[in-house]
């Protein structure tokens, strides 16, 4: 048996174990953030989109990037969300934050009755089941006309003042910083649970699912968990939509919503929270201007530029960033 | 009296093929047992039976004297048995320190814990570093698993069975593939496990097996065709004709 060495020399079981830490990057995008506010008040409609779909594409990376759950149907929960949160406000209460919660939970509550169903399928059959589940929602939406809208959309309801103090302006300022407020406790709170017990064992599951059942773990309760988890979150994102938009669309349940934020998912980086951040950011914002620089082609110039990003870098911008950051740091060492 | 780990009759058939056959064996706690038997023989399908993985056609499996036959593999690791793989099975894409923690949280059954910094728990950091210690596995800690040597990924199994705390440790081949200065250093780990875990060791490494194990079963066609000390198995000319040959004669 060899001696141990020095115990000062061994590694910390801190940077053993893996977790997200808070650091510059939030300082940094808190500034973006308060930056677009101040100097970019023509743009806080898209920046309020791009806080939305970073809140949905956090939740995908919980579920996909962390579980190693693949989704494409991943738009039901925030369709779902956005619905409950209408409802809610056109014959409850119209009170933001409260919508908010009552959208969490019931797409929450939908993760776990649909989970049971669709996760005990893995690969391209649980691809299939989750579209076919969004697809079926959908059509119901569509079906119930009298109550959704159907095409229309749900609208009609109207959103108190956030905290009773802050009412929802003509120019996008108070939806804006509402739902920065939101992303920063939904990031907040999917950074608690990336770094929990739970969160060690969701990536086992992506890892080896047939070993952790091994070890003693339920997996499919715990994937369910994961799934109900990241479906809450995902009901936020929707229900935050809806409460700015006044109005849920049919669109909110459709198969291109859960297309773009698995697009999101891979420019950003799978499995790293922040990857959701710049995946986001670099989406809607390539959106934008493609569509500005040509209103009738721009899928197609956005697709280009996807596949360009894709292949520069396949483990998305943050992992690129991570792989460069880490061979400087080696360079660095060299003597 | 009862054991840590009893079978009685267990039978296992693929279609018309009987590969396990009325299979008996018993381990006492504490117990350092090796199964052996040539290749074929059904030595894996039986750990297959025990752990789960396989269901049987007939026959009892009890653990600490309570049938476990009908439980998941999750609830018989739950009740204390564990085992490695033949070929690695790890997370391969974790640190060891993470593969470690999964164990423990698994055994803690705090897995679905939803809060709480699990780099910041010092207790469980504590536990992880003394057991990666007891297998000199501390400097590897914040290494990923697949950057390892074939003999460390091995050693890591070994770690992650042990991490659940088991009553009884199935070891399938854990030597297989092991240059001959890691299975020194395997076997001076399985010599120091703790009398509280009973041992069933799967190997082809006879000199292993030899210097490990107190109680030998062979297995033929899955058939026990001999349970005794090392030396009778040794000694016994069956055994010696359809496995053992002059070697250890």
């Amino acid at each position: 048996m060899r001696e141990l060495r020095d115990p000062s020399a061994l590694p910390e079981m801190r940077s053993a174990l893996r977790t997200h830490r808070l650091g510059w990057f939030e300082v940094v995008m808190l500034a973006v953030f308060a930056a677009v506010y101040y100097l970019l008040p023509g743009y806080l409609p898209l920046a309020t989109q791009v806080a939305i779909m970073i809140i949905f594409a956090i939740s995908l990376d919980l579920a996909l990037g962390y579980g190693g759950i693949e989704t494409l149907g991943h738009a039901v929960f925030y369709g779902i969300g956005g619905y409950a949160a209408g409802f809610y406000a056109l014959y409850v209460w119209q009170e933001p934050i409260s919508g908010l919660l009552v959208a969490a939970l019931v797409a929450g509550l939908f993760g776990v009755l649909s989970g049971i169903v669709v996760l005990r399928a893995k690969g391209l059959t649980l691809v299939m089941l989750t579209l076919a589940c969004a697809t079926m929602v959908h059509e119901f939406a569509n079906s119930m006309r009298a109550i959704t809208g159907g095409d229309d959309g749900l609208s009609g309801y109207r959103i108190d003042p956030v905290l009773g103090l802050f009412r929802f302006d003509l120019f996008g300022r108070t939806a804006y910083v509402y739902s920065v407020c939101v992303l920063i406790v939904v990031f907040l709170l999917a950074r608690i649970v990336a770094n929990s017990n739970f969160g060690l064992v969701a990536r086992g599951i992506r890892s080896n699912s047939q070993r952790m059942q091994l070890l003693g773990v339920p997996v499919l309760n715990r994937l369910v968990l994961l799934y109900a988890v990241s479906g809450a979150l995902a009901g936020i994102a929707g229900a935050l939509s809806a409460q700015v938009t006044k109005l849920v669309g049919l669109n909110t349940l459709a198969f291109t919503l859960s297309g773009n934020v698995l697009i999101v998912l891979i420019l950003g980086g799978i499995g790293r929270l922040y990857g959701a951040v710049i995946g986001s950011i670099v989406f809607v914002a390539l959106s934008d201007r493609a569509a500005a620089i040509d209103p009738f082609n721009w899928l197609f110039i956005l697709g280009g530029l996807i596949v360009l990003v894709v292949w520069l870098a396949p483990d998305g911008i943050v992992g690129r960033f991570s792989a460069l950051t880490w061979q400087f740091r080696k360079q660095e060492r060299k003597p | 009296m009862s054991f840590a780990l009893e079978i009685r009759n267990l039978k296992k058939a693929f279609g018309g093929l009987e590969v396990t056959r009325d299979v008996s064996l018993t381990l006492a706690g504490g117990a350092r047992h090796a199964l052996i038997g040539p290749n074929g023989a059904g030595k894996s399908t039986l750990v297959n039976l025990i752990t789960g993985v396989l269901k049987p056609n007939a026959g009892e499996i009890l653990l600490g004297g309570r049938e476990i036959g009908n439980l998941s593999q999750a609830e018989r690791v739950k009740r204390g048995l564990a085992r490695t793989f033949q070929v690695n099975s790890l997370f391969s894409t974790m640190t060891v320190a993470e593969n470690v923690a999964l164990a423990m949280v698994a055994h803690d059954a705090t897995d679905a814990r939803l809060v709480g910094d699990i780099s910041k728990d010092a207790k469980l950091s504590a536990r992880i570093e003394e057991h990666l210690a007891r297998l000199n596995l501390a400097e590897a800690a914040d290494r990923l698993v697949s950057s390892l040597s074939y003999g460390q990924q091995r050693i890591v199994e070994v770690a992650l069975a042990l991490a659940l705390q088991p009553n009884v440790l199935l070891l399938d081949e854990p030597a297989a593939g092991l240059a001959a200065k890691d299975v020194e250093i395997l076997l001076g780990l399985l010599k120091g496990l703790p009398t509280t875990v009973s041992v069933l060791i799967i190997e082809h490494d006879m000199d292993l097996v030899f210097r490990f194990a107190e109680t030998i079963t062979v297995l033929v066609d899955g058939q026990v065709l001999l349970t005794g000390s090392p030396d009778a198995v040794r000694k016994d000319q069956r055994v010696r004709d359809v496995y053992l040959g002059r070697r250890h004669g």
